[in-house]
């Protein structure tokens, strides 16, 4: 499960693989129809989408002569579920820092002692 | 470092505090603040070992209400007061340790007080980090800046 979300992360962390997924969210397509809006070469998105179906965030067609890919979402839902968590964590995180500081502040506002009347 | 790297913050929050940077960072440097807030709402931190240093560790235990124990280990990989503290993070569950992440916090002084700007990058940032990440850091933060 931990290798597995730190697959996909690793395979997120690339512009052109994000953009890859982004377009198959809209439906298959085949490795030509995936290499038309980058400036790289067959190889290049190749080996893209070899590291995004390591991941097991896309399949690939095994027999046919166009292997046509399509997403695969499970794993960007447990990506999505790590990210939430920790940003929920934070968040509750950051409430109690805001409340420390408050009563922080307040005590150092409003001193137990009264300050020291001026010796006169 | 490839902007690719700027994927690795998967978390970004931010939030303002009624507190100068020294302050907010003492919350986070000091052992004897950090024991009063660390942990959401209702935990307590009944134990905390911190040797803030960069290469030093801590471990952290946070206590939810109902006694169930949370340790967190790290290690402080940058100490900049009062301007940034970036360490790593790992949940320790049954004496095994959790897959490591970095946390990397940033006090921003505004309007009097502080913008705490925390991000919480994801796992594959870490093989840059070994030697290389106070350069890692720097390259990332002129990046940044070159892309924004």
């Amino acid at each position: 499960m931990t290798s597995d979300l730190d697959q996909t992360f690793s395979a997120l962390s690339d512009p052109t693989r994000r953009a890859i997924l982004a377009r198959l969210t809209l439906g298959e397509a085949s490795v030509g129809e995936l290499a038309g809006p980058f400036d790289i070469s067959l190889p290049a998105v190749s080996r893209h989408l070899k590291v995004l179906e390591a991941a097991n965030l896309i399949e690939r067609q095994k027999d046919a002569q166009f292997r046509r890919c399509r997403l695969n979402a499970s794993p960007l839902r447990d990506a999505a579920d790590w990210i939430s968590r920790y940003q929920e964590f934070w968040e509750d995180q950051l409430d109690s820092l805001a409340g420390y500081l408050n009563e922080l502040n307040k005590t150092e506002t409003k001193p137990d002692k009264p300050a020291k009347p001026n010796p006169k | 470092m490839s902007p690719d790297a700027l994927n690795d913050h998967v978390i970004n929050i931010e939030r303002a505090f009624a507190a100068a940077p020294e302050a907010v960072f003492a919350a986070w440097t000091e052992r004897d603040q950090l024991v009063q807030w660390y942990g959401p709402d209702g935990y307590t931190v009944p134990e905390c070992e911190m040797d803030v240093r960069v290469g030093g560790g801590f471990r952290i235990c946070m206590m939810e209400p109902d006694g169930t124990p949370h340790w967190v280990v790290g290690k402080y990989l940058e100490i900049t007061p009062p301007e940034v503290l970036s360490f790593t993070w790992a949940w320790e569950m049954e004496d095994e340790v959790g897959p490591e992440s970095i946390v990397r916090l940033e006090f921003v002084a505004e309007d009097g007080g502080t913008r705490l700007v925390v991000s919480h990058t994801g796992f594959d940032s870490l093989e840059s980090r070994d030697g290389h990440n106070q350069g890692w850091v720097s390259s990332f933060e002129s990046l940044d800046r070159h892309l924004s």
